[in-house]
């Protein structure tokens, strides 16, 4: 390749501006796509790699073996802590604590992502402060310590912030350390920190949680000493747990229930691998850990698509090429060897590759903030000079290798033909590999179709099923403290029965849609059955407001129950049928015996009724078994309302402020918690969206200029038909034969694997939408119609030459 | 059976006006042996595209055996044409991607024939022009006059009133283009009207008619003397 070549090659693109035009975009276009996704997986792959020897650092996960909450959790019992330390196995361990904090500022508040580290933490992320002592700050529980952009926000520089006060949870504080802001490709995400002892957590549930073994609610981080296994390190946790209170106050029917199992088990999570630990991600309904699976799968569509807009380019640059035989005849006639000629298609093709790159790059900066929305991801952080560099590099590459093709068929050019005006056409060699490259093309248009039509369906299947009951009248409020604390919680109660249209107001430890792991105890009836479920505490008219009818026997009834009365339990199906009742009906009348792991009372309540399984949360999990207990020890209220919600939004909104004025508001529609579980889903459907219309795009224009080369390679045989009686139906029908078994080849490619894809999806789901094939079949249908609209310019243009052009050569 | 009255065409390409022919009056008999002669540019090949159905006369009328065909549609030009014209080209234009037998079976593909009928008439046309044990053959694995040959039965099969010849020689060599002339006077001999436009005087002279052509116009109709 020389520089005349690429002057030659910048020239040619000038003379067929609109075809340059297409060509570069199309492949700029691909090239865009790919980069994006891309981003979004090298970010993937890099959490947390800004911590120094991060291959010492482990996260220690839980496991609960208990039936009715079984499964890995991030958070471990913070006396942990302790044992830890003093294992000798590590350089240093720490616990971190997750919250959002208000935070005011004269008349305004808002909300802050805060986390408390034990003073041991940031020698486990080697976090050093850019202004004050962090370690100071740890100590004092009246101290804070801002990020740098949250210190630039609120004081207008870093160091400005220090010895600024701040008001926290109507609490004083002081800012006494600033540190770097963590990389959005952290797990460890916070604008401001604090140590365990701040004045943040209350003395008497500080020391709760220092004493109990059963609580999981910090997490644990571990940096190893050199030499020492993670495994010698959960040897030692374990043990410490396994001779703990924990195991030796264990209820008889809980440690039964558990057959055999330990209540508890650790496992070590490499700092590098928290993103995408499976385990954990099973209980994550915020999204923020990744599935391995389908990282790749994102890494494996971003080639697709770069593929297919390259096979685009080389379709359009070989007909280039054959529209240009007599120039490269011309070269080898006057001495052009091969490699000049093949230098020479090189060049231009790379030139090409390139100009498509800067604006494939352009429109990936265009788009990288609905990327970014759309993925939920952070993806400006996975781009900088080294990601340009390597794009460049990217499509460097495509544009030599797309090159080879047209460079081929240029060597293979035959002077005396082409000169001659004979010839002009492809091998029936190459003629077949077009068709089989445009096979694929329509084929990954398929198969992304189909799997994003299922994907889309069941998610808006599961955000429109009703969980046992109707949440569209129902408004959440989240309370800033527990029920039964103070008298504010009862006056905004009694407040919003007030208001007019307001049918009722309950109490709800959590709403249904969000996590809630609430206390578990054996239940046990009087034949000696036990089994450990889950407890939610709510108000006796709980059920009346979420209007659901009971399968047996009765509701709480406001007017028999006196609140906090716990004689009275209802359970759900699911946990009649654990405890071995045949019929809902044979549960109702029992009397239970409960043991509280946590006081070790036993309650002998009796069950007044049985209702039906509410989902509490998403379809991907079965039904649990709960039992209900009439108790206000609840943290949100949940209000059924007749009428326009955004009004009752509003009073509602205005009354937390008159009796919460130091808290935020934390309002949402009772559905919405529900359809947060699928955001991931969403996000999922709306990615294989995009790469569907991208690839549907660029399939049709493959099959345009596939179409317009059929009709120019056939235009003889097209004239001697019509000639012979041919209409121009007969004519359509010829040239749609040919389209007819690439899409039935195309189909017979896509859809297996597309199925497959389908079925592993909904897989985990335990309830499915009423999908079928019909995913498949419309993704067939859509590929059919852009086939249908891509060809029919030339098809009609066919239909339309006339058959007197035969008597011309 | 071929009746011109008038015709003239005349070509527009922007504010050019081309006469390609002029107040063309012929008329063709049923079993003639017509040539058509003349220097390039002088209409022979748009005289052959009229009498052919393949083009529209800008003035006068045609009539075909006996129907009046000015103004109608290329739908019913096309139906007309089916099985009762034969064309024959100077490239052959035989279709590289069908055999042998599917090229000369293209002349029947939208008859109305039976599938089996449409065979054994290609498989006797074949037989009869001798190029039977080529039938599986692609055209470009056969010879110029083998294609030619080839040609000539798909203008045959159907058994048309009308043979149209546009320099079935040009592209052959003197022994082939003999061949082909005497297939011409026997295919005429047999009852079928052809119309021929030739180069060479030699082969025009084979013709019972002769019509010489010069600037869109009729300049010399001579039959040849018995």
């Amino acid at each position: 390749m020389r520089l005349r070549d690429f002057r030659i090659g910048w020239r040619l693109l000038l003379q067929e501006r609109a075809y340059s035009a297409v060509t570069i975009f199309g492949l700029a276009a691909g090239l865009a796509a790919c980069f994006l996704l891309l981003a979004y997986v090298r970010l993937s792959y890099s959490y947390d790699s800004h911590v120094p020897q991060a291959e010492r650092v482990f996260m220690v996960k839980t496991r609960i073996n208990s039936p009715s909450v079984a499964g890995w959790y991030e958070n471990s019992p913070l006396p942990l802590l302790q044992a830890a330390e003093r294992s000798g196995l590590a350089d240093a361990a720490g616990v971190v604590l997750r919250g959002d904090v208000t935070l005011r500022q004269g008349a305004s508040m808002s909300l802050i992502d805060f986390m408390l580290f034990s003073p041991g933490m940031p020698r486990v992320l080697d976090l050093r402060a850019l202004h004050g002592d962090l370690a100071a700050t740890l100590l004092r529980p009246d101290a804070v310590a801002l990020t740098e952009s949250k210190a630039r926000q609120l004081f207008g520089s870093a160091a400005a912030a220090i010895g600024k006060p701040l008001t926290l949870e109507q609490i004083a504080f002081q800012v006494t350390a600033v540190v770097p802001d963590p990389p959005a490709a952290s797990s460890l995400q916070y604008s401001a920190l604090a140590g365990i002892a701040s004045h943040l957590v209350p003395d008497k549930q500080r020391r709760a949680w220092e004493r109990s073994w059963g609580g999981i609610v910090t997490r644990l981080y571990v940096r190893l000493a050199p030499g020492i296994s993670e495994q010698a390190m959960q040897e030692t946790l374990q043990d410490a747990l396994d001779h703990s209170p924990l195991a030796s106050e264990m209820p008889a029917a809980m440690r039964d229930s558990l057959q055999g199992m330990k209540f508890m088990e650790f496992g070590m999570t490499p700092l590098r691998g928290w993103y995408f630990d499976a385990d954990l991600a099973a209980k994550d309904s915020d999204g923020k850990h990744g599935n391995r699976a389908q990282v790749l799968g994102v890494a494996a569509i971003a080639l697709l698509i770069l593929l297919l807009a390259a096979i685009n380019y080389v379709n359009l640059a070989t007909v280039r090429v054959m529209r240009r035989r007599a120039e490269i005849a011309l070269r080898k006639l006057l001495g052009a060897g091969p490699a000049r000629v093949a230098g020479l298609l090189l060049a231009e093709s790379m030139l090409a590759a390139l100009l498509a790159t800067l604006a494939g790059l352009l429109l990936a900066w265009l788009l990288l903030p609905a990327c970014s929305l759309l993925l939920n991801r952070p993806l400006a952080a996975a781009i900088g000079p080294g990601t340009i560099l390597a794009a460049l590099a990217i499509g460097a590459a495509t544009g030599l290798l797309a090159g080879l093709y047209p460079a081929w068929v240029a060597l293979h050019v035959r002077p005396a033909h082409a000169m001659a005006g004979r010839g002009g056409q492809e091998t029936h060699g190459t003629a077949w590999l077009r068709r089989c490259v445009s096979v694929l093309q329509m084929a990954a248009a398929m198969a992304l179709s189909a799997t994003t039509l299922a994907v889309a369906w069941q998610t808006h299947y599961a955000s429109q099923s009703q969980p046992g009951f109707d949440p569209r009248p129902l408004l959440v409020l989240e309370l800033p403290v527990n029920f039964i604390e103070g008298k504010a919680p009862r006056q905004l109660r009694d407040a919003l029965l007030r208001l007019p249209g307001v049918e009722g107001v309950s109490t709800m430890p959590a709403p249904a849609g969000r996590f809630y792991l609430g206390l578990n105890n054996p239940v046990q009836r009087s034949d000696g059955r036990s089994v450990t479920m889950q407890e939610r505490s709510v108000s006796p008219n709980f059920f009346q407001v979420y209007g659901v009818q009971p399968l047996a026997g009765r509701l709480f009834d406001p007017q028999r129950e006196q609140e906090n009365n716990e004689t009275s339990v209802m359970l759900n199906a699911a946990a009649a049928r654990a405890l071995g009742f045949a019929t809902p009906q044979e549960a109702v009348g029992q009397t239970l015996q409960i043991t509280s792991h946590r006081s070790g009372t036993t309650a002998q309540p009796l069950v007044v009724g049985v209702v039906p399984d509410l989902r509490y949360q998403s379809l991907r999990e079965q039904a649990t078994p709960i039992i209900y207990r009439n108790s206000l020890y609840a943290q949100y209220l949940t209000v059924r309302y007749k009428g326009d919600m955004a009004v009752l939004e509003r009073q509602a909104e205005a009354l937390l402020r008159q009796y919460f004025p130091d808290n935020l508001a934390e309002i949402h529609r009772a559905g919405s918690y529900i359809s947060a579980n699928y955001a991931d889903d969403r996000r999922m459907a709306g990615m294989l969206a995009a790469a569907s219309v991208i690839a549907l795009l660029l399939a049709v224009f493959g099959i345009y200029v596939l179409s317009a080369y059929s009709v120019q390679r056939r235009s003889r045989e097209i004239v001697l038909r019509k000639l012979h009686g041919a209409s121009g139906g007969a004519i359509a029908r010829l040239l749609g034969k040919e389209f007819g078994w690439m899409l039935g080849a195309a189909a017979l490619i896509a859809l297996p694997p597309a199925a497959l894809a389908i079925q592993r999806y909904l897989a985990p789901f335990a309830e499915q939408a009423p999908i079928g094939g019909w995913t498949l079949l419309a993704a067939v249908a859509a590929v059919v119609v852009v086939a249908l609209s891509a060809t029919v310019r030339h098809t009609l243009a066919a239909m339309r030459l006339p058959p007197a052009l035969a008597l011309r050569s | 059976m071929l009746k011109l009255s008038g015709i003239s065409k005349i070509h527009q390409a922007g504010e050019v006006q081309t006469t390609a022919l002029d107040r063309i009056d012929l008329d063709i008999d049923a079993g003639e042996y017509v040539a058509i002669t003349g220097p390039s540019g002088c209409g022979k090949s748009t005289l052959l595209s009229i009498l052919g159905l393949l083009d529209v006369p800008s003035k006068g009328e045609y009539w075909f055996e006996g129907q009046n065909v000015t103004g109608w549609s290329e739908a019913k030009l096309s139906a007309l044409r089916r099985g009762r014209i034969g064309f024959i080209f100077q490239s052959f234009n035989l279709i590289e991607e069908l055999s042998v037998f599917e090229n000369v079976e293209l002349a029947l593909e939208y008859t109305a024939m039976p599938a089996r009928e449409r065979q054994a008439k290609v498989t006797a046309m074949l037989q009869k022009l001798g190029v039977q044990h080529r039938a599986g053959h692609r055209p470009s694995q056969l010879s110029g006059g083998q294609q030619q040959r080839v040609a000539i039965a798909r203008a045959l099969v159907a058994g048309p009133a009308v043979l149209l010849a546009d320099e079935p020689t040009g592209n052959l060599d003197t022994a082939h283009g003999d061949e082909v002339m005497r297939l011409l006077r026997n295919i005429n001999a047999e009852g079928t009207t052809v119309v021929m436009v030739t180069h060479s005087p030699a082969h025009a002279a084979q013709a019972s008619r002769t019509l010489n052509l010069l600037d869109g116009r009729i300049m010399v109709d001579a039959l040849r003397a018995a």
